[in-house]
């Protein structure tokens, strides 16, 4: 079995959002609409303090909540661990929104342009798009792993290393703090990340299970 | 990182909440009010009431909806979704509410059919349950600790019942002036008695939510709510020290006043509840353990 996951070292992000900005130039994400946040944060306490950064993308949790409350079924499970939204099913309740603890959706409540008129980038057709970019207002919406591009790895090894089988916030991180790959494989580097550097997840007491692991500051 | 509200329900929901709790709570105290008789017309318009209101809250949180036109496909996920269950829940308690209800404005004796007793049994045990349903739909939001409260189906149970007197009590003010005085006195004490075993109940859950401490978030969560949960137990005590004075003192003219005060006061007490309970949904902070 493939379990896709990520790991992310806090160690080495810089808080720069180009994943964030990345992700929603390559996935049409609309406006006021995030699929990877990064939240900032303080460490230690006065004179000893830093500033530090913690990116939050969908966990793609093996247990998902949003997919368990989902009263459509519009919150689906792949067999390799990616959560996604299909959008024709979706009935916009929030539902999924208030169960997620890493408000990791938004519903994308109305059509908006980034600088009021609809720029060409923002004409670019939605045929052309993968489906899980062809955002409909009153639904809702999230990380995909980008799965249209994982989906072109012809080989399982090529996934996370291949930049056109990875997702974009892997691809464009600047300080390569993004990992990408199969959890399930032992040998995959984000296996071995995970083994050796302790990784460790978010609100893993909620029982979730997710599949984004952060490396230690 | 600092607790964050959750900004995606808000005064829909909240109405949907008490309109489906209300009406739950209505129904289900007619229902025993009409198995033990008196004030027909009154306990008739109550067990009318419970569905109908069901309905217009369930409207409120049609508007909540941002693709309605999917609304055909809520059943679904009926194996993992409490929206889902609740849909169906609601739905089946209003056609058997009104299936109820409604024969008995053509049909004096209808409640006394074995056929009438029957439906009203199905519709009084999805009135229970639709009674409790509120909380366990919020309990599903893992990442709201007040929300995911084991106590909070609970709390939802009890100001549905509460909310359903007080509906009960004011529909008493409508329909007194029919009755002669011993059956206003019966029924009247009946239901000071019940509003007095439900307010209790309440305030009981509410101490143990307030008292409770599964984490700090849950505290923090609380604590934004606090005016609004010491409104609710002000209202909730005044109404208990109302209802029992009128047990004490007795008397049509009493209980008339009483009952207009003590059923106002419940029906705020549960939409200020009801309301706190959406504004004290905070998640827990995406906090990294320090190493």
């Amino acid at each position: 079995m493939t379990r896709l996951g990520m790991v992310i070292n806090l160690k080495k992000c810089v808080g720069c959002h180009t994943c964030t900005v990345a992700c929603k130039v390559d996935n049409f994400v609309p406006p006021g609409i995030f699929w990877n946040d990064v939240y900032d944060y303080e460490v230690g306490e006065y004179p000893n303090v830093t500033r530090s950064f913690l990116p939050v993308p969908c966990q793609h949790c093996k247990s998902p909540a949003c997919k368990d409350v989902c009263p459509t079924g519009a919150t689906v499970q792949r067999e390799d661990g990616i959560v996604y939204v299909d959008y024709d099913k979706c009935l916009g309740c929030g539902y999924c929104e208030v169960a997620c603890p890493y408000r990791a959706r938004r519903i994308y409540r109305e059509k908006t342009y980034y600088f009021g008129q609809p720029t060409p980038y923002e004409q670019f057709p939605a045929e052309l798009r993968a489906p899980y970019q062809r955002h409909k207002v009153g639904t809702a919406s999230k990380c995909t792993f980008c799965m249209a591009k994982v989906d072109k790895a012809t080989d399982r090894s090529e996934i996370g290393v291949k930049p056109d089988a990875t997702p974009t916030c892997v691809n464009s991180c600047i300080a390569k703090a993004r990992y990408f790959g199969d959890l399930d494989d032992p040998q995959s580097e984000v296996s071995r990340l995970i083994r050796e550097r302790k990784g460790f997840r978010l609100l893993e007491e909620l029982g979730t299970d997710p599949s984004v692991y952060y490396l230690p500051r | 990182m600092a607790i964050e509200r959750q900004s995606t329900w808000g005064g829909l929901v909240t109405i949907d909440m008490f309109l489906g709790g209300m009406g739950a709570g209505v129904f289900a105290i007619a229902f025993v009010l009409i198995l033990i008789g008196g004030m027909q017309e009154m306990t008739l318009m109550g067990a009318l009431l419970g569905p109908v209101l069901v309905i217009v809250g369930l409207i409120f949180l049609f508007l909540e909806l941002r693709s309605p036109r999917n609304m055909y496909r809520v059943l679904t996920g009926f194996s993992t979704s409490w929206m889902s269950r609740g849909a169906l829940l609601q739905t089946l308690f209003i056609l058997f509410g009104l299936i109820y209800a409604v024969p008995a404005f053509f049909m004096p004796d209808w409640f006394l059919n074995t056929g009438g007793t029957i439906v009203g049994i199905i519709a009084f045990v999805l009135a229970l349950l639709t009674a409790a349903y509120h909380g366990v739909f919020l309990s599903e939001a893992r990442g709201v600790p007040v929300w995911s409260s084991p106590v909070l189906p609970v709390a939802s149970f009890f100001t549905a019942l509460c909310s359903g007197l007080g509906l009960m009590l004011l529909l008493f003010l409508a329909f007194v002036g029919s009755y002669p005085d011993y059956e206003v006195a019966a029924i009247s004490g009946l239901m000071a008695l019940a509003g007095i075993v439900f307010i209790i109940a309440e305030l009981i859950i509410l101490w143990s939510l307030l008292s409770s401490r599964y984490s700090v978030t849950f505290t923090e969560s609380i604590k934004t709510v606090n005016g609004p949960v010491l409104s609710t137990i002000v209202c909730l005590v005044v109404s208990l020290v109302i209802l029992f004075a009128g047990l004490w003192v007795g008397g049509a003219v009493y209980m008339v006043w009483t009952s207009a005060v003590s059923g106002l006061l419940l029906l705020g007490s549960s939409y200020i509840i009801r309301s706190a309970i959406i504004k004290a949904g905070h998640y827990y902070p995406l906090q990294v353990p320090m190493s």
